[in-house]
Order: C-alpha cells, then structure tokens, then sequence
C-alpha cells in the first residue's frame, strides 16, 4: 500500500507542475518492465534533446510540434509525460497536439478501474496511476478559454464518462464558457448513467436546441421515459419540435409507447408534425412488432380521418397525410384477415 | 423477416439436397431398369464440403478444406469425373486432387478444374477445395461434378466462398444481412433487450485487466485476443445467418458508404449544431439500438477524415516502415512501444477509436457495432503484416512475443498474467477462475459464462481460444489449423492484393 501511495504522489505531482528532468526519469524509472526502463535510460539524452526543442518558446511551433510528434513516435513514455506540461500552452498548436499525445495514451486504458489495488500486478498499477496522472492533466484543458482546446479535451473526456470534466463543463455552462447546447451534446458522449444526469437539468429548461438533445437521448434510457412523455409528449403547453423530438425517441425505445402514444390523437389543437410523428411512429412499430389488434388499428385509421378532416393542411402536409392514412388502412385490413 | 428468411433458406438448401439426392437416385434406378448397364453413363454422384452432408457447414474461404465425391450407386468398373466451379455467380473454387491430411500453402497446387478417379463400388475419394474468388452474400457458386469425356453434369454442390470485406464496398444484400444479424443478436425482435450482444461490451471491460491493450508496456495480447474476440461474435452472428462475416472500416481511406443511416448510422443530420446522437433511417433493423443499461448509441464525428488530416504523417512513418518489413520485424518487440502489436494498437486502433469518441471512445466500445469493423481492419493490417514477412509459426516468438503457458505464481517475476501466453486459454472463453491457487492472484478471473462457438465447418480452433490458436489463422503451414476466416485481398499463399 505504502509503495501505491508512494507511486501516486509522485504522478499526481508531476501532473499539477511543470515536469522537470529528473522528476521525468523518477516516473519512467519506475516501470515494472526493466527492458523498458533500460531502453529509456540508454536514450535519455536524445530524450532530454527533444524536450529542450519542446519548451523553447522562442522557438519556431513547427520544431516544436515536430519534437513532441518525435518524442511520441519514438519513445512513447517520455511524451505522455511531458505532454501532460503543454495541455494549456500559450501556442494553440502545441497545445492540441499535447492533448492529442495524451488522448493517444488515454483512450484505450480506462475500461474497468478495480476498487481493490491489492491484487493487481506492479505493471497494472502503474498503469493505472499513469492513467490517472494523464487524465488529470488533461482535464486542465477542460476549462481552456479556448473554444478547439475546450472542446477537444471536453468531448474527449466526456466519453471517457469522467464525472469531474462533465462537472467543469457544467460549471462551464453555467459561466458561459460553454453554450448550453455544447453542453448537452457533450453530456451525451458519456455512457454508464453518467451524462443523464447532467442533461437532466435540461428537461424544461434552457435553450430549445439542449432540450431537445435532453430528450433525444433521456427517452432512450427507462428511467427517464416517464419524464420526457409528460414533460414533453403528452404535455400540451409544450413546444412543437420538442414533443416530435420526444415522439420520435419514445416509440423507438419505450416498448409502453403503444398505450399511450394514441393519446395524441384525443387531445385538441394537436400541430400537424406531432400527429403525424406520432402515427407514423406507431406504423414503424406495428411494421417491427406487430402489437395492434385490428380495433385499434381501424380506430387510428377513424381518428386519423377525422383529424385531417378538421385541419387547413398545406399542400404538403396533405400529401404526407394521405400516404400515413394508407399505411393505416393496409395495416387495419392485414389486421382483420387475420383475425 | 431476413433471419426467418435465412433460416428458410437453409432449410430449403437441405431439402434441396435430399431432392437432389432422390431425383439422382431414382434416375439410376429408371436407367438400369429400362436401359440396362450401358446406359450407366448418366450416374449421378454425392458430393460433400468437409466431409459431412449437411448443408449447414458448406462455406469456405481462401485455405484448402476437404471434400469427398462418390458414385451414387456401385457400378461394373471406375469412373473418370472431372470436378469443378460453377461460373454463374462471384465465387470461384478451385481444387486440388492430393491426398493428405492436411496441407501447407507451399504444398498446395490446386487448378480450376481437376480429373478424379470414383471406384466403382462407392467409396468415396477425398479432394480439396478453395475458394478463389468470394461470393456475394449467399451460397452463389458450386461444386460442380461432371462426366470427364462429355462433360455431363452428374452433381452440383453449392457452396459459398465467405470472406471479410471493405465495408464501403458491400452489397446490399450483404450489409442487409449483417444489420440483420446484428440486431437479431441485440434482441430487436423482443420488446425487451438482451444481453446476448452487450455481453461483449462487459468482457472487454474486465478484458482489460489481462492486459488486452498498452502493448507499448509489453503487454502481447492486443492483437491476439481481439482476433478471437472478433472471431467468436462472428461465429455467434453466423449462427443467425451463415452468410455473414464482419467486414473491416478502412479509417484510413475513403469510408463514405459505412457512415449512412442505412448502415452503420451517422450523426450527420442530428438534431443540434455539433449533434451526436446516431441517426438510422426507419428500415434500418439497428434503428433503437440499445443496451440494457440504457442510453443511446452517441459518437462525435461519423468518419475518420481526423484521421487523415489530424494526426501529422510522421506519426504513422514508424508503422510504416514496420508494416513495410523494413522497421522492426518482430509481434513485441524488445523495446515493446517498437513492435508490430504496439504500433497498430497506438497507430491505427487508438487514433480510430479516438476519431469516433462517444461510445467507441469508451472502454466499454463494442456497445457500438462499429468497434468490430474497426478491430477487423487492425486485425486486416495485422494478417498484411504476417503475410508480408512470414510470421505465421504460433511457436516463434517474432510471431507471438510471450511464449509457453502462464508458469504459476511468480509475483512480480511473472510478467504477465495468466491468459496472456501462447498456450494458455484466454479470458473470457476460459472457465479457469483462479480458485484452485488462491495465493496466486495473477490467475483471479471472473466466471463469464463465455461460449466460444465451435465452427459447424470444423474449423480451428477446436476448443476455446489460446493466442497460439490465432496466429496461422489461414492455416499457412497446417491447413488443419485454418479458423475459417479470410480477408479478402489476402490469399492463402501469403500474396496480398
């Protein structure tokens, strides 16, 4: 325990400061492979060449970046260490290309953290403390004044499902660094639960366009179905765009879409999108999983006509109306021979 | 509506084969009865692919795999026969007369057409066969047996030459059958998931702590365990539909036709300014792809042009130079970062996986079906490679870095864990959890309850998985050991178009 301890203060360290040569050699030192350590210790002068070019400000940015691009390609290590130092660097250029070096490292060794070190081999640990130095490191860029700089670690992390970047963005929203849109569509890139609760603080609230990606993607999860159908759906008061968005996602992912989904068809004033989404919605549906009894067919098929009958359609809503109330009618007449 | 067609298909491909068989039998019979013994010209013959009659297992790709022709019915003497490939759809056979058990790519010679001997008293004679140019999608070419002197047809087997494919370049019945399968596995026919397909997702998560990936830190098993891990869900989906392989995503080229709403979904056209929220069009059977633990399939960018135009040339020059034959030559590497199974990892996987993000940029990727076209192009670059130096003897460490089996517990002594070695089965398809050596935590593994499905064609590996069994995946120097999968633009003799 004491040596993990050891292990994660030194790489915790040299993720919060600028790294300097020895603290670097202490890091790659510490390898379980000693082949590895010996091939770093054969080349670290060519090591320390390269990232004396590296932090030469005054230098040309193409060198630089060529440098860091080297020390990637060739010693591997060496770069991720040294790239976690640039994630913020004044030059935008070589700023990206230090988070590209780290993403590079990042984005295949996150897959299942084990609470309990106690069992993992020395080459595990390492990795894992690696791992973390890194993600530390770049989530520095999380909050970067600088839109590419922000938006490529962000969304870079945000699929990583990393809880404390999708807290910066959060706070980033809410500061106006990041739009609310931006926001919502980076919460979606995480998975396992974590972005939901996030977007959920779009749900009735904010920019038209963050909402409807909240309900795009909260009424693919069950444990937020009942949400967007009243919130959205079922609820009259609600815009347009966003009750389609929500008719389009819940007849895809909510197998009780067919029980409520006809309410539409009850309600007054209903906007020509939302009815046809949902008619429409529910033909898919019968076309993948047969679910309607011809009574309920022959009823949608009587609402649809009665609708269109009480509507000014425009030219082209009376066109996309006619084709649903066939593929009603078809659907009604299968459903009754084969009763 | 596919699979149920698939499966109908099948079926009827068997009845077909009893009717044949009848019709054959029967027609001698009429012969002999109204003819008599010279009219024995006409007789018919039974053909089977590896050496079995059912129709189930009759696929094929480039490696020799053996079949067996018959007379029908005995006969007064021997019958010359000439065996060939029909012509009238994309695949193509060919054949080779040698009698072995088994064949190298050095020793096989196979022709377009050959001449065998049937006895007169129905024993069967042994040949073999391979495809030579792959079928589109269905059992589209077959063995053809035909009288050697007038060339009359005395029996037709078909058969399909099945191989992986550029996933831009599919047909549509291809990818029609693919996106079947898929969602039939993913459970879209049942009102509730399933998690027959997002048990791979699972695995690859825990699979990491065997060390599945960082091959830069000398850990072997990148390529090795996603070959099998790729093989095993396409045995599962070819249980669905025989039809189906998975075809590789060349990130590095143009990949316009994969990123489609009728395909593998794009997020052109979201809803939100930089959407991610994949889009299937409605006839899409991966419309409302989902997994259990909720959620919806979310990626950043559809293709890989980051790929291309992101990442500086001079980072992929190393690869390069190895893929080339020219750099290092060897699967690890003694500087690991140096070796083929890092630089692919490094080069090619992570910059794809990095370009997609969203779902595929999780450790949980194979949720998105795309992680397996991406994998079977990195697995496709791996076989260039192979073929390219030569690197297919599973003993050879320039061929698989970590040889032998896991030697108990060592501590830190021991490099890696158990699973990682040429010998040892690997993780998930490996029912040892560990619990018989508590003190040895290296060899701690969850009960996964992976099946690794036995091919109906008999091929390799028979049993589950070791990364030894995946190196001469095309059976180069035992046609035994072939695992029944292929590439299309590399052939068995090492050549690669």
């Amino acid at each position: 325990m004491k040596s993990i301890f050891g292990l994660t203060v030194l790489f915790t360290l040299m993720a919060c400061s600028q790294s300097s040569s020895a603290e670097l050699d202490a890091e790659i030192l510490s390898h379980p492979d000693p082949n590895v350590v010996q091939f770093y210790s054969d080349n670290l002068s060519r090591i320390e060449e390269l990232r004396e070019t590296i932090a030469l400000d005054d230098e040309d940015v193409e060198r630089r970046i060529d440098a860091l691009v080297t020390l990637e390609v060739e010693y591997p290590l060496a770069a991720e260490i040294t790239a976690r130092s640039y994630v913020s660097d004044e030059n935008e250029r070589l700023a990206l290309e230090a988070i590209q070096v780290l993403q590079g490292n990042l984005i295949m060794s996150d897959h299942h953290m084990p609470h309990d070190m106690s069992g993992a081999s020395p080459r595990l640990r390492y990795m894992f403390e690696k791992h973390d130095a890194s993600k530390a490191a770049l989530r520095n860029a999380v909050a970067d004044e600088r839109d590419t700089v922000r938006v490529e670690s962000a969304s870079f992390l945000a699929s990583l499902s990393d809880e404390q970047s999708l807290q910066i963005i959060s706070e980033g929203a809410a500061s106006g660094l990041y739009s609310e849109v931006e926001a919502a569509n980076l919460y979606t890139l995480a998975s396992d639960g974590v972005g939901e609760k996030y977007l959920q603080g779009f749900v009735g609230n904010g920019e038209l366009e963050a909402q409807q990606t909240a309900v795009a993607y909260l009424g693919s999860n069950p444990d937020y179905q009942s949400t967007i159908r009243d919130a959205y759906f079922l609820n009259a008061d609600a815009p347009t765009v966003l009750r389609v968005e929500a008719a389009r996602t819940l007849s895809t992912y909510d197998v009780g879409f067919i029980s409520y989904g006809p309410e539409i068809t009850e309600q007054e004033g209903v906007d020509p999108a939302l009815f046809e989404a949902t008619m429409d919605s529910l033909i898919q549906l019968q076309k993948i999983r047969p679910i309607l009894t011809p009574d309920q067919s022959q009823l949608l098929l009587d609402k649809t006509q009665s609708y269109i009958g009480t509507q000014q359609l425009s030219t082209e809503d009376e066109a996309r109306f006619s084709d649903l109330t066939e593929e009603l009618r078809t659907i009604a007449m299968q459903e009754q021979r084969l009763e | 509506m596919e699979f149920q067609k698939k499966q109908d298909d099948g079926r009827r491909a068997i009845r077909n084969k009893q009717l044949i068989r009848v019709v054959q039998f029967l027609s001698c019979m009429l012969l002999t009865t109204f003819v008599g013994q010279a009219a024995l010209a006409q007789t018919a013959v039974e053909i089977e692919l590896h050496n079995t009659a059912s129709a189930e297992d009759d696929f094929l790709c480039w490696s020799p795999v053996k079949a067996r022709v018959r007379l029908a019915q005995t006969q007064s003497s021997d019958k010359t026969v000439s065996v060939s490939g029909t012509v009238s759809g994309n695949g193509r056979l060919q054949f080779s007369a040698q009698s072995a058990t088994s064949l190298t790519s050095n020793t096989y010679s196979p022709n377009d057409q050959i001449n065998i001997e049937l006895p007169a008293n129905g024993g069967w004679v042994e040949l073999f066969v391979s495809g030579s140019k792959a079928s589109d999608g269905s059992k589209d070419v077959s063995i053809r047996v035909a009288e050697a002197t007038s060339g009359s047809e005395l029996g037709l087997l078909p058969v399909m030459v099945r191989v992986r494919k550029n996933a831009n370049n599919l047909s549509q019945v291809e990818k029609s059958n693919l996106l079947n399968a898929l969602a039939s596995l993913n459970g879209h026919q049942s009102a509730i998931p399933t998690e027959s397909y997002e048990k791979y997702a699972n695995a690859h998560r825990v699979a990491f702590e065997i060390g599945i990936h960082q091959g830069h830190m000398g850990w072997p098993l990148f390529l090795a365990w996603h070959r099998a891990f790729l093989l095993s869900l396409e045995r599962e989906l070819q249980q669905i539909d025989p039809t189906v392989t998975i075809p590789y995503w060349r990130f590095d080229e143009d990949n316009s036709n994969i990123f489609t709403p009728d395909f593998m979904g794009t997020v052109a056209g979201s809803t939100s300014p930089f959407g991610t929220i994949v889009q299937f069009s409605q006839t899409n059977p991966m419309l409302g792809w989902r997994m259990t633990s909720g959620g919806t399939l979310t990626r950043l960018r559809d293709s890989s042009t980051r790929l291309q135009n992101v990442y500086p040339p001079s980072r992929f020059q190393l690869l390069h130079l190895i893929m080339d034959g020219s750099g290092a030559n060897e699967y690890g590497g003694s500087v690991p970062a140096n070796g083929i199974n890092s630089q692919l990892e490094r080069r090619h996987h992570n910059y794809a996986h990095d370009s997609v993000r969203g779902w595929l940029g999780s450790g949980a990727s194979p949720r998105d079906p795309l992680f397996f076209l991406l994998h079977a192009n990195v697995d496709r670059a791996w076989a260039e490679w192979q073929a390219k130096l030569g690197k297919f003897n599973k003993s050879e460490v320039s061929a698989y870095s970590a040889q032998g089996a896991y030697p108990g517990s060592g501590g830190s002594s021991t490099p890696f864990r158990k699973s990682s070695y040429a010998q040892d089965v690997m993780w998930p398809w490996s029912q040892d959890d560990g619990s018989s050596t508590p003190n040895d935590s290296q060899d701690n593994w969850p009960s996964s309850g992976f099946a690794f499905l036995p091919s109906p064609s008999g091929f390799a590996p028979v049993g589950d998985p070791t990364p030894a069994s995946m190196i001469d995946y095309l059976g180069m120097l035992n046609s035994t050991d072939s695992t029944g999968f292929c590439y299309d633009h590399i052939n068995y003799f090492g050549e690669v178009q």
